[in-house]
């Protein structure tokens, strides 16, 4: 199902959480919501679930209006950050839990049961209470309940963020895996770059309550559209006022060229490339450079090295 | 290691001190002449009758109590009204309040003499030396437990396992049924065996509503008392075993439900070694 919000505000009392966003999101993509922590993410992503009731705006799920709608009744699966188990029900009956309320007959919900159980790698842990799970397998208990009653729409709070960073791969590995398979529309909110560049097929970067560009990860990474994007998505380093790609930074060891003069600080070689820190007169901080990993550079520079830099093609801003 | 047996054996003396010793004489003395006197003085229509007056105010200061408190910690906790601190301090108030300052207080308002007293009886309902006003000291004095109990534990519960419940489909009662009222149910139980245990005890402030009334007034705290004014010390002590044992009872009960609806690891979550990961 297609997802929008037009122009959807919500205040705290005087903090603005969100201001005038509006996003789109295409049927059976996997989105995710990027921003630092308190940019409003996780509000809206609360808006779109009807937790949250938005001061102004509108929430369409499939094209129908559901701004005013109770969660119940938006086709919703909700993922929280600290998964919120039921703690007196067992593995089984935690995912049961969607089709009980719906009093489905009980060899409906208990094939079905069985069903997501396997689908989340949770077998042989059906009566086993969420504390004797491991954060890992707990995550997948809550993602199997929202499963459960076959929702429209996958609603994921940092699914992630409270797992350590091994198992955090693992699990999102996983679960692009797994949004191939079951093809439900699914919205990921995450504070890490790296994760939401890899999970998703779209990425909406959103601060301080407004979206500052919503793209495919390659559009974020290669235009960003401001600073803040600039900055937030990937490494980046700022040469005579404009921010740029460290890559797209062209390094003249010979001093010949009639770029930025600069001197040496320090090159650290690295698993994938080079880094060379380059201190360049009346800038603050020095400027990053990376080079590919052929050993010419590597015996070319040294530190206190006279270089010179040249920005090469796209710059985002100032 | 000599600071640890140190600390260990001063608070099991203290304790034995102040509330075994008690309690052990207490027994010793009741059963000193036998068992016989004590059944006897158990059963005498007297003692039977402060046993039923005792147990009705139970049976509807409990229930009242539990019904309000859950629904007042729920209000104090979730909705937070303006004046919320008000009505928290007023919740505490039994607490503060002598129950003999209540007794006096409910003799002013329903006496012969009171402000609403005279009303009543008109319309023939007596409040003052009878049920009615014995019921309203006896809901007063118990009523902080069930929300004092319950308020912590719902805050710690927190909303999200509700709104989850709400997300996956779960009516307002379902989600009240199945997720909040388990939730809080250690609170509760606390709730209502401190709430009996005020109920069974009160003293001061039925003392003085009830009139005392032998065979009709009188609940078992103020029989023990009579027999205890009349030398009957074997019917005191007697008495004032029962009304201990009928506490601890309702403390055994109730523990036992509620070991019977819970399951391993429910309301203490344990991680055991490695249990954050996979």
């Amino acid at each position: 199902m297609t997802i929008t919000a037009t122009g959807v505000t919500k205040r705290f009392g005087s903090f603005v959480a969100l201001d005038d966003v509006s996003i789109e999101v295409p049927d059976r993509s996997l989105t995710a919501l990027l921003g630092p922590s308190g940019g409003g993410k996780s509000t809206l992503l609360r808006v779109l679930a009807g937790l949250e009731t938005p001061d102004s705006g509108q929430v369409r799920i499939g094209g129908v209006d559901l701004t005013r709608a109770h969660p119940r009744e938006r086709g919703i699966g909700f993922v929280f950050q600290h998964y919120a188990p039921f703690t007196h029900m067992t593995v089984a009956e935690n995912i049961a839990f969607g089709l009980t309320v719906r009093r489905r007959p009980k060899a409906e919900v208990s094939s079905r049961v069985a069903q997501l159980i396997e689908l989340v790698r949770l077998d042989g842990l059906a009566q086993r209470y969420p504390a004797q799970l491991s954060g890992g397998q707990r995550q997948r208990m809550v993602l199997a309940r929202a499963l459960a009653v076959q929702p429209r729409v996958l609603l994921l709070d940092e699914p992630f963020g409270a797992l350590d960073a091994a198992i955090r791969a693992e699990l999102r590995d996983w679960l692009r895996r797994l949004h191939e398979q079951i093809a439900v529309t699914t919205i990921v909110v995450t504070h890490d770059q790296e994760e939401a560049l890899e999970l998703a097929d779209q990425v909406v970067v959103i601060n301080q309550g407004r979206v500052e560009q919503a793209g495919t990860p390659t559009e974020l990474y290669d235009r960003p559209a401001s600073p803040f994007v600039m900055t937030f998505i990937g490494a980046s380093t700022l040469l005579h006022g404009s921010w740029h790609r460290p890559h797209d930074i062209d390094l003249d060891a010979d001093g010949q060229t009639d770029g930025a003069a600069g001197t040496v600080r320090r090159v650290i070689a690295l698993p994938t490339h080079i880094r060379v820190d380059v201190d360049v007169p009346e800038h603050t901080d020095a400027v990053v450079v990376h080079l590919p990993r052929d050993g010419r550079a590597l015996s070319a520079l040294a530190p206190g090295r006279r270089v010179r830099l040249t920005a090469r093609g796209r710059s985002g801003g100032t | 290691m000599i600071a640890r047996v140190g600390l260990r054996v001063a608070a099991l003396g203290y304790l034995a001190l102040v509330v075994l010793g008690p309690v052990v004489l207490l027994v010793a003395r009741t059963f000193a002449s036998g068992v016989a006197p004590v059944v006897a003085a158990l059963t005498s229509p007297d003692a039977v009758h402060a046993l039923q007056v005792s147990l009705m105010l139970v049976a509807v200061a409990v229930p009242v109590n539990t019904v309000f408190g859950v629904v007042c910690a729920f209000v104090l906790v979730r909705y937070r009204p303006p004046g919320t601190w008000l009505i928290a301090a007023l919740v505490d108030l039994p607490f503060a309040v002598s129950p003999v300052v209540l007794g006096l207080a409910l003799f002013i308002l329903y006496g012969r003499t009171g402000w609403l007293g005279p009303l009543l009886t008109e319309h023939g309902i007596d409040v003052v030396f009878a049920v009615p006003g014995m019921v309203l000291a006896t809901v007063f004095v118990s009523l902080p437990f069930v929300a004092g109990e319950v308020a912590p534990v719902l805050e710690e519960a927190g909303v999200e396992a509700e709104q989850a419940a709400a997300t996956l489909g779960a009516s307002g009662w379902q989600t009240l049924w199945r997720i909040t009222l388990p939730a809080i149910r250690w609170g509760v139980t606390y709730g209502i065996v401190l709430t009996t245990a005020r109920a069974l005890g009160e003293f001061g402030a039925v003392a003085i509503v009830s009139g005392n009334l032998v065979g009709q007034t009188q609940t078992l705290p103020l029989f023990v008392e009579e027999r205890f004014s009349d030398f009957d010390l074997t019917g005191a002590y007697a008495a004032a075993l029962l009304l201990g044992l009928l506490a601890v009872a309702v403390l055994v009960v109730l523990t036992r439900l509620n070991r019977r609806a819970e399951r391993p690891g429910s309301d203490h979550p344990t991680t055991g070694p490695g249990g954050e990961h996979e």
